[in-house]
């Protein structure tokens, strides 16, 4: 127990409670959260943050270990401190550079360019096109406006949580009914947002 | 919806050439299916990122909690020299805790 009179989980406690389902994984999110939450102060100290911008940095690291974790691209070689300092260090700096240089950039993740690697650069400059021209607030709004159930399974397609994963979270029979069901909700939030 | 299938079976699966080809060719020539797929790319995308907010906001209300209820610094130190007062009356025969006394 630490001085807050909480039980102290070890790393791999932490790590394998992270790679399972249900109740347990959300409570150690939370553990992995509040046990490095004075990395945010170190972040206004040490880089001069804002604690908004220090906070955002952390939630970051921890979002990332939390993939990492999941996908058991974290193999543990490291503390679970030490590699979620050595992330957070560079979320920091990351956001320093960003300060001085595109202020105005939209936050966009890899995964889209990730996606189209593997096609013509003629077929993907059709497709990036595309994308470019999408309204994406629009997008969200229409997500936002969903049935909780198209939402909670579209969000849980977004962090790469397989079909399967999703079946024991929200309890479906199998993946494949996941499977059907979230192309539904897709086509449905297509149409959504095609409607002016 | 079909279409949508097919667009996720190309980008979740390891397709091989003559299926790259057809797809790239469908892209090149039909404006609605590169729609479809740039509209697929685009809400994983933006689940993605609904996804994180929601996490962020769930941290943002632990932070917030633990920095009003949790224990401050001076709150920590009261409850060790507390402690250490209890061990001191418990063994009154050290003389290294009779400061403490």
């Amino acid at each position: 127990m630490d001085s807050a009179g909480s039980i102290r989980y070890s790393d791999q406690e932490i790590i394998e409670q992270l790679r399972q389902s249900g109740i347990d994984k959300r409570r150690s999110e939370e553990e992995l959260f509040n046990r490095f939450s004075y990395f945010v102060r170190e972040g206004m100290t040490k880089h001069a943050l804002s604690e908004d911008e220090s906070f955002n940095a952390y939630s970051d690291t921890i979002l990332a270990a939390l993939e990492n974790i999941r996908n058991t691209h974290f193999e543990a070689r490291a503390s679970l401190k030490t590699y979620l300092f050595q992330i957070f260090h560079n979320k920091c700096v990351d956001l320093l550079r960003k300060r001085t240089t595109n202020k105005n950039s939209v936050h966009r993740p890899e995964t889209i360019s990730d996606r189209l690697m593997h096609i013509s650069d003629s077929a993907r400059s059709v497709v990036q096109k595309l994308i470019d021209q999408a309204d994406w607030s629009r997008l969200r709004e229409k997500l936002n406006e969903m049935e909780e159930k198209c939402r909670q399974l579209l969000m849980f397609w977004g962090e790469n949580y397989t079909d399967k994963e999703i079946a024991s979270f929200l309890q479906y029979k199998t993946a494949d009914v996941v499977k059907t069901t979230r192309l539904r909700c897709l086509d449905r939030l297509r149409k959504l947002y095609k409607v002016e | 919806m079909d279409n949508l299938d097919y667009i996720e079976n190309f980008f979740t699966g390891e397709p091989g050439a003559d299926r790259t080809r057809e797809f790239e060719e469908r892209l090149l020539s039909d404006p609605a299916f590169a729609e479809e797929v740039a509209f697929y790319l685009t809400a994983l995308h933006t689940s993605r990122e609904a996804s994180r907010l929601a996490k962020i906001e769930q941290f943002k209300e632990i932070y917030r909690k633990n920095r009003t209820t949790g224990p401050s610094p001076v709150r920590k130190l009261v409850f060790y020299i507390a402690a250490a007062a209890v061990v001191a009356d418990e063994y009154p025969n050290v003389p290294e805790l009779s400061a403490i006394r």
